[in-house]
């Protein structure tokens, strides 16, 4: 997938810089909400479970399971020529939420409902620090032949 | 809300929908504003309230281009495809505490012609999430982001292709019988309908609404207006409600709750009446999955029946519950929902031809729009001297 006429966001937004300078280190790094210790995501200035308006960003397992998907057939997003490719939103194994992001590393057709997925760090528009978190289904190294016997 | 002294829908009025219309989006609405004053039995001057949407005409050009003398009141609600219905409850408590007398709802729009949804300006609510998150991934459009939540009830809930075609095919054929659709002339068979070449898998071409070039109005009063000579259209109950949160789709839990839950239950509390007491449904069609997700959230199906209900109990004319009798947003023409109300009153009335649902009496509204906001109205026929 070429992602380099992906413009980038704001990456120096508060809101969402930990997040994107994490990614540029190839780490997925959520807020954690100082008061209630929930992880709100998207993240929120205010904590809407607390109040709190302090956060701390922490790592997190760059795993989970493909929750929902789209195979986007008719290219509109801006950077996104090449079309189909698919977009998942993907429930994330060691905290309560759901991230949205490209899928790569499977034809759209193979994706399954609820397969494991993790992450891959790729390096996108024109600034050396804008780097997005994709997901693929996770190799299953202890994977046998599908058909066995056959 | 639910008043004894309730508003109605006085007047209606539309232009035809077409791909691409001669005229501008001024004149189209000017079309629709008189028509719908004159359904009223109004003159236009006496129009003093205006609600409209954002990307379509708007109040203060209306009241440009109309000459309106004295207009009291204006508002955009920006609740998305759920902003039609809910602008009813807006214009029932202008008109009936007395603030307006005569409340417009318009729509006009070159949607077709002009520039195409993805590349209009969002009006979506946290600006924020839509770019550090959607747009990075490579999802900007309504088809994208409502492809997750189809995805996923029709893993969770066994919705299959084929309710998905029949809400498509049951569009069109209304839309055939309806000279005012944009789809009028076309028609529309299964065979067709599967080489739709793919929007946003599972949202291929056929479960999309149209983008429509055309204008529709509505006037709302205190008074029928209509001296008796014939039925009034009484808008019995209006609600809104809103999805948790309602600005972001993929952390919502549960995931597949809706803000028409929520305003769907409140209606149904506040009138004598039920869903099986409605004699058909104008349901908010931007896709396909939006129609049965919504009559599922409105009450008129359970997850496990809802896929009963549009493949044999009916959702076509003479079905169980005929939907979208005009076409929608997915065959007739994407006025942002409000030709719904507008076919629901002509329902009423008895207007509607060859697609007329006999002895309507009730119709129930929807809207859906933004990232799950929802909306729901009943309209009551009321015979007689109002």
């Amino acid at each position: 997938m070429d992602l380099r006429d992906v413009p980038a966001p704001d990456l120096e937004d508060p809101l969402f810089q930990p997040y994107w300078a994490g990614a540029a280190e190839g780490k997925l790094v959520l807020p954690r909400c100082s008061g209630c210790e929930r992880v709100n995501w998207p993240p929120r200035s205010v904590c809407p479970h607390c109040r709190s308006t302090e956060s701390a960003w922490a790592e997190h397992q760059p795993h989970g399971t493909l929750f929902s998907w789209t195979v986007v057939g008719r290219a509109t997003a801006p950077g996104y020529h090449e079309v189909p490719y698919a977009v998942g939103i993907v429930a994330l194994d060691d905290a309560p939420v759901r991230l949205m992001g490209t899928i790569v590393g499977a034809e759209p057709s193979a994706l399954v409902m609820d397969m494991p997925m993790s992450a891959r760090f790729a390096p996108a528009g024109s600034s050396p620090e804008f780097t997005l978190v994709q997901w693929e289904p996770t190799a299953d190294l202890s994977a046998t032949p599908t058909n066995p016997g056959s | 809300m639910n008043s004894n002294n309730a508003a109605y829908v006085r007047g209606v009025g539309n232009t035809r929908y077409v791909k691409k219309a001669d005229q501008s989006v001024e004149a189209l609405a000017v079309t629709a504003i008189d028509a719908a004053a004159a359904d009223a039995g109004i003159a236009v001057s006496d129009i003093d309230g205006i609600i409209v949407y954002h990307g379509h005409i708007g109040t203060d050009e209306v009241i440009a281009q109309l000459r309106l003398p004295d207009v009291k009141l204006r508002a955009i609600i920006d609740i998305g495809g759920a902003s039609a219905v809910s602008a009813l409850q807006m214009a029932s408590l202008y008109v009936l505490n007395g603030a307006a007398t005569n409340v417009l709802l318009v729509r006009a729009i070159k949607g077709n012609s002009g520039p195409r949804k993805a590349k209009r300006r969002s009006f979506l609510p946290s600006q924020q999430f839509r770019t550090q998150l959607e747009y990075v991934a490579g999802c900007n459009t309504p088809a994208q982001r409502y492809a997750f939540l189809c995805r996923r009830y029709m893993h969770e809930h066994g919705l299959t292709r084929e309710h998905l075609a029949e809400i498509a095919l049951a569009a069109r054929a209304h839309a055939n019988l309806n000279p005012d659709a944009q789809m009028y002339e076309r028609t529309l068979d299964m065979d067709e309908y599967l080489s739709g070449r793919v929007i946003a898998d599972p949202y291929w071409l056929y479960d999309c609404c149209l983008e429509t070039d055309g204008a529709c109005a509505v006037v709302v009063s205190a008074q029928p207006g209509t001296d008796g000579q014939r039925p009034a259209v009484k808008i019995l109950a209006t609600e809104e409600g809103h999805a948790d949160p309602p600005d972001d789709i993929t952390n919502r839990d549960p995931f597949l709750h809706v803000g028409l839950e929520k305003a769907a239950a409140r209606l149904w509390d506040s009138i004598s009446l039920g869903p099986d007491d409605m004699d058909a449904a104008m349901v908010y069609d931007c896709f396909t999955f939006e129609v049965a997700h919504q009559l599922e959230a409105a009450g008129f199906a359970t997850p496990d029946t809802i896929g009963r209900l549009i493949l044999e109990d009916g959702i076509r004319l003479g079905g169980k519950l005929p939907v979208n009798t005009h076409g929608g947003l997915l065959s007739e023409g994407h006025m942002v929902g409000l030709n719904h109300i507008v076919e629901a009153t002509r329902q009423l009335r008895g207007e509607c031809g060859p697609r007329q649902v006999s002895g309507a009496r009730h119709v129930a509204i929807t809207g859906w729009g933004n990232l799950g906001d929802g909306s729901i109205t009943v309209l009551g026929r009321h015979d007689g001297s109002a």
